[in-house]
């Protein structure tokens, strides 16, 4: 009985030093203003309000693929990659609600990809991942401690992006070919991509609707299944997949065999995206500004991470 | 698999001591070996086949052994006949079960480790008389075929011997092979010093729980503090050698041995951790390596299992066979005593050392690695009276601290140009990387450091790290048992310690999307 007393006082104590020790971690950015796990699960909240421009919204896809740090140096643009794992269009929903709550982006690109997801084959796997995902709060926020004694808060350095430069090459084929696959986007889907199409014109922001390149996600059919999609909306849609100036070397450029973009793949998508958003005059670059200073931070602490790792 | 998996040590673990703690005292040993078996399957599959067949082949050995010392019993008893023929007789009789069932074991070990080396070796000779090259296989092995081969071979050996009893008891014998925490990385031990503790582990009291659990944490701290953020100094070294200078080199072969014993030894932190939880004490497999004098005394410290196998099971029976008796005879008459036996010694010893490489990996950087060491021992026991004799002249006291501290530093020295060889993708690449260090030591290029891949504070938390492992290795020589000393410690030292040792591996752990943790590196010899 004083044993279990003892074990019970002894874990208590623990939870109390654990969590305190979490607090200290945690960017304290809109911290109070959201539930706990609503600032745990939408990245974005840490940052400061007001100062994204362009949101990628979407799945793996985009936080492999999509480096807001690269778009930031090259082109002067903030932007963050608003994705989380195998992200149904109902999340994607959901994120871009709570983030123009604290930013006014002017452009959202939403990946393609999300509206072919079906809600209803979410495997029991899936779902224990999306657990592990959401309560793993160490995983993403312990290393803080390096920024809390560098810069005294902690720096969202990827802005959502999930840096990886390991090679694993995959069986190179010609994904984009017709294979008279049927595909359908679920009813469901549409429902939740038009309540986003509404949040978009009630804050006057552009969405444009885009595929990335992957060999095991993309295909043809979902390709033209997209763009007609995006006709019937009105709405631009950009096929990566298909982008000459891309062009993914499918033996270097993906780091598990095709299904994900490296770092190097990366580099090429968001590359493109800033010169896209740039040419079109969506956005105003912000890289004098010294109310960005923070960015400019950010990003060298981004350049020594690439050497680093 | 690692056992440095959270659900391993956090959720497996607890999970088996909770069944076990509600289990009757007779269904126990049955938890463990469902347990042990658990393990294997999930990362092995159906290969567990062979683990079986192992196991089944020493103990039908064992009970043949038993039967045939009682039928020879039985014949001695009878009057009038040749003892000597009749105890040849049934030795030879057990003999042919022993190699054969050597050969069994070995004959696993061999297919799913050495195949591939055996067959691109035999091709580069077929190629020179230009012959059909045969096609390569690579299989994927059982868990632990290296460790789990061993130690039947040991129980085999010693019944044969009648060193121990065989075992009528398959559950007994099938756990003392597989018992989860041993099944991966060792330590090899032998059946007499683990087999009845397991079988009879009874209880898990609140004590041993938390006594167990201290030092899974403090292998968990090696591993996540020192060895993942080594790893990426490391990696920098050894792939990209020859864009560095010797001392970086050097800092790369140190930081790649204390890495290797950082790993390999809190991987033991946790399988012995787990033992003491279940009251089962399974031998250490390091004794603070680095504390050593010479390269011999080194390998008494350095996986003491394995030295402690290859002693017992190559080196005895070896010198102690008939050729090599007949020779260290024939030599007396030519030579000294000290030389003759140097060189019965030294056949021995190149068994023991061919071996020794061999076991730990089916490639030439590993049979040099062997060799290294081979030499190194040899020329310690020629040179042995002659610095004895260089010492006395000089008047250097061999019993001194200082001549200690010598010792250590040029024993540490040897050692960590062994590893280099061990982690060097070829023989080739070594002997480059020693190259560079002996003619590029301090030529500074714009790569040295900066790009070793940590930051500061990385650096310092290694640091910070190795100097804690380094005052616990110096309280251990010292026979101090810091377990039981904190023990002794007021309540609220004792968990500040523990709080402490917790929050250091969860804040400052080398874990999440900036670092690549370590995968267990003895699990794959």
């Amino acid at each position: 009985m004083k044993n279990l007393f003892k074990s019970i006082c002894f874990i208590l104590i623990f939870l109390v030093l654990l969590s305190v020790s979490v607090f200290i971690l945690l960017p304290k950015q809109n911290l109070f203003k959201y539930s706990f796990l609503n600032f745990l699960d939408y990245e974005i909240l840490e940052e400061e309000d007001n100062k994204v421009d362009v949101l990628f919204v979407g799945d793996s896809l985009v936080y492999n693929s999509v480096s807001p740090m690269e778009i930031w140096n090259e082109f002067g643009i903030t932007s963050f990659d608003c994705s989380t794992p195998a992200q149904l269009t109902e999340t994607s929903y959901e994120y871009i609600k709570i983030a123009v709550e604290r930013q006014h982006p002017k452009v959202i690109f939403l990946e393609a990809n999300v509206l072919f997801r079906d809600p209803k084959n979410r495997t029991s796997e899936r779902k224990l991942k999306d657990f592990y995902d959401r309560y793993s709060i160490l995983d993403d926020y312990h290393d803080n401690w390096k920024d809390l004694l560098e810069y005294g808060k902690p720096l969202n350095v990827n802005k959502g992006y999930y840096y990886v430069n390991r090679v694993n090459k995959a069986e190179v084929f010609n994904y984009m070919q017709n294979r008279h696959k049927s595909i359908k986007i679920p009813k469901v889907n549409v429902l939740y991509f038009e309540k986003i199409l509404d949040i978009c014109r009630e804050n006057n922001i552009k969405l444009i609707l885009f595929g990335i390149p992957s060999m095991k996600s993309w295909s043809y059919e979902k390709d033209r299944m997209a763009t007609a999609f995006a006709e019937e909306y009105n709405l631009e849609f950009i096929d990566l997949n298909l982008v000459e100036e891309i062009r993914i070397d499918w033996r270097t450029e993906t780091k598990d065999e095709g299904s994900h973009l490296n770092y190097e793949g990366a580099k090429k998508v968001s590359s493109y995206l800033g010169n896209y958003i740039k040419q079109n005059n969506l956005v105003t670059s912000h890289k004098d500004d010294p109310n960005y200073d923070d960015w400019n931070e950010s990003y060298r602490k981004y350049s020594k991470q690439l050497q680093f790792y | 698999m690692s056992y440095f998996d959270l659900w391993f040590a956090f959720l497996f673990v607890p999970v088996v001591v909770l069944i076990f703690l509600l289990v009757p005292k007779k269904a126990k040993p049955y938890i463990l070996l469902f347990a042990s078996y658990a393990i294997f399957f999930m990362v092995s599959n159906f290969l567990i086949i062979f683990l079986l067949l192992s196991t089944i082949s020493i103990f039908l050995a064992g009970k043949k052994f038993k039967k045939l010392d009682g039928e020879k019993a039985k014949e001695l008893e009878k009057e009038d006949i040749d003892k000597k023929l009749i105890k040849e007789k049934y030795k030879k009789k057990k003999k042919h079960i022993l190699v054969l069932v050597i050969l069994f074991n070995i004959s696993f070990l061999f297919v799913f480790k050495y195949l591939k080396f055996f067959t691109i070796n035999l091709n580069a000779i077929l190629k020179v008389f230009k012959l059909e090259e045969l096609s390569i296989i690579s299989l994927i092995a059982p868990l632990g075929i290296s460790y789990y081969t061993l130690k039947a071979i040991s129980y085999v050996v010693d019944t044969y011997n009648g060193k121990i009893e065989a075992d009528d008891n398959f559950v007994r014998l099938a756990l003392y092979v597989s018992f989860f925490p041993q099944i991966m990385e060792g330590p090899i031990s032998t059946y007499s010093e683990t087999a009845e503790q397991i079988y009879n582990a009874s209880k898990v009291t609140y004590h041993n729980f938390c006594y167990g659990y201290q030092r899974i944490l403090f292998g968990f701290f090696k591993k996540l503090i020192i060895v993942d953020r080594l790893n990426i100094l490391v990696k920098q070294v050894f792939n990209n050698y020859m864009s560095f200078n010797g001392l970086s080199i050097l800092i790369g072969i140190i930081s790649y041995t204390m890495l290797l014993y950082m790993e390999f030894s809190g991987t033991m932190d946790v399988v012995l951790g787990i033992g003491d939880i279940f009251d089962i004490k399974i031998p250490e497999n390091f004794r603070q390596p680095f504390f050593s004098k010479n390269i011999t005394d080194f390998w008494s410290r350095w996986h003491i299992s394995l030295g402690h196998f290859l002693k017992d099971y190559v080196f005895y029976p070896v010198s102690l066979s008939k050729p090599l008796k007949k020779l260290s005879v024939s030599l007396r008459k030519k030579l000294s005593a000290h030389y003759s036996s140097l060189i019965a010694g030294g056949i021995a010893l190149f068994c023991v050392w061919f071996l020794n490489g061999l076991w730990h990996g089916a490639g030439w950087p590993f049979l040099f690695f062997g060799m290294y060491h081979f030499v190194l021992i040899l020329m310690g026991n020629i040179f042995e009276p002659l610095i004895i004799k260089i010492c006395a002249k000089l008047k250097i006291n061999r019993e001194s601290k200082k001549y200690y501290g010598f010792q250590i530093v040029k024993t540490s020295l040897l050692v960590f140009i062994g590893e280099m060889f061990f982690r060097a993708d070829t023989v080739r690449d070594g002997l480059r990387m020693l190259k560079i260090m002996f003619t590029k030591m301090f030529v500074l290029s714009k790569n040295e450091f900066y790009y070793f891949g940590l930051d500061m504070f990385d650096v310092a938390l290694i640091f910070i790290g190795l100097i804690v492992v380094l005052v616990i290795s110096i309280l251990k020589e010292n026979n101090v048992n810091v377990r039981d000393e904190v023990e002794k410690k007021h309540i609220i030292v004792r968990w500040a310690i523990y709080y402490l040792l917790i929050l250091s591996i969860i804040v400052l752990g080398a874990y999440g999307p900036t670092y690549a943790p370590v995968d267990p590196i003895y699990a794959d010899f």
